[in-house]
């Protein structure tokens, strides 16, 4: 606890500071931007999927395979699929980056200019990849959702998008943001800290980046239990 | 005989005869290579501490932030600390070399550049403006740039240029192997366990 107000709560204090709101938005930049669109259409299929098998082998009707998808989606599916491949892609990318800057001298160059590297380095990517995950999920979500309404419904679809709010309601939503969240967050402080504790030595970058991503997911899967106990 | 404690649970560093305590030219004698970095750690965070102003470093080999571009790098740690618009940062190292013999584009290019693509002369340049950039107090040096400041005002080039207008400083600090270059007051450092010192 100690350790926490020493190091990490001051680290809080420099997204005062340019530079580091200028690597926070890099970090959305390549994490969220990148990826939006490979999300959306992610969330399309697996929609499309979800509602024709509930509608076509469980024989649910069309507004009980949708609210049925809302609920899948937004409490569970989306969430947990979103950080996966955020896990996959962006969790090994910050190790290895950071791994490599550790390794030729970077980050000790940086705390001999003063720049504190839980301020600079880690702060940034972490919350980076916590909204990241958010705005991921969101465009998985939206395009579950889309998916599944233009399948059951074809071109009718508009009237299930007005009626959007009987399939999706406010407490599912809240606990959506809040999961994506706190995987996000777990992903980055996971990924940096298997990319900061590396040995001096170039075969470790690898093996960092493998880190980061065994324990991103076992993290996740953790997570979305304690969340499915304790909600 | 002075000593700088680091964090370390048994040992310390040891001056003799003591730490720099009045403006002049000074170098620091460690035999061991190996220990370089260790010192200038710890010569780093004790002036930083004292002064509130950071030590500008003038490494051997220059190490820069790989995924920022050279000229992001040449202003990172005085837009940390200084907090100051890029613009403005943009006019300060153009007003520094504004006067100077160079080629303009060819530098141009190489501020623009990643550091993985700078050839070694605009490498130590873009730690020079880095360094400068910071308005030190103090200026630490590798024993090498003394021999490059050499052969660069030998040639007039723009490092030595940009050294000697603007390096007026109140301590330079020479890290060296065995002996001290003339002008400058020897120290001898040691790593030693706390008891023996």
């Amino acid at each position: 606890m100690k350790r926490w107000y020493r190091h990490y709560l001051p680290a809080f204090g420099a997204l005062s500071r340019a530079p580091v709101r200028r690597v926070l938005a890099k970090q959305v930049y390549f994490t969220a931007n990148e990826a939006a669109w490979l999300m959306f259409l992610i969330g399309f299929a697996l929609g499309a999927i979800v509602v024709t098998q509930l509608h076509g082998q469980y024989g649910q009707s069309r507004d009980a395979a949708l609210r049925l998808l809302g609920s899948l989606t937004f409490g569970e599916l989306a969430p947990l699929l979103t950080v996966l491949i955020v896990m996959a892609r962006s969790a090994s990318a910050i190790a290895i980056e950071l791994a490599s800057m550790r390794v030729n001298g970077e980050v000790r160059e940086l705390e001999r200019m003063g720049i504190p590297i839980h301020g600079y380095l880690v702060l940034p990517r972490v919350l980076g990849m916590m909204i990241s995950a958010v705005l991921l999920t969101a465009c998985m979500a939206l395009g579950s959702m889309l998916g599944g309404m233009l399948v059951i419904s074809g071109w009718d679809a508009s009237y299930q998008v007005l009626a959007l709010e009987r399939i999706v309601r406010f407490g599912e939503l809240a606990l959506c943001v809040a999961k994506a969240a706190s995987f996000g967050l777990a992903g980055g402080i996971l990924a940096c800290h298997a990319g900061l504790r590396v040995q001096l030595n170039a075969t470790e970058i690898p093996r960092a980046a493998s880190r980061a991503v065994m324990r991103g997911l076992f993290a996740l899967f953790v997570l979305d239990l304690c969340w499915v106990v304790f909600k | 005989m002075s000593r700088l404690f680091t964090g370390h649970a048994t040992h310390c560093w040891q001056f003799a005869p003591n730490l720099p305590e009045a403006r002049g030219h000074y170098a620091f004698i460690l035999p061991e290579e190996d220990q370089h970095p260790a010192l200038i750690d710890a010569l780093c965070r004790h002036y930083a501490n004292l002064w509130r102003a950071p030590l500008a470093l003038l490494e051997a080999r220059p190490v820069f932030v790989s995924n920022l571009r050279v000229w992001e790098n040449i202003i990172l740690p005085t837009w940390y600390h200084a907090g100051a618009p890029l613009g403005e940062l943009d006019g300060r190292m153009q007003a520094m070399l504004a006067g100077l013999q160079y080629d303009e584009a060819a530098l141009q290019r190489a501020l623009a550049q990643l550091p993985a693509q700078l050839d070694t002369p605009h490498r130590r340049l873009a730690a020079l403006l880095r360094a400068l950039l910071q308005h030190p107090q103090a200026i630490l040096l590798d024993e090498a740039w003394l021999a490059w400041l050499a052969q660069s005002r030998a040639r007039g080039s723009l490092l030595s240029q940009l050294y000697d207008r603007y390096t007026a400083l109140e301590y330079v600090f020479v890290l060296c192997n065995h002996e001290a270059p003339e002008g400058y007051t020897p120290i001898s450092c040691r790593w030693v366990s706390e008891e023996s010192a």
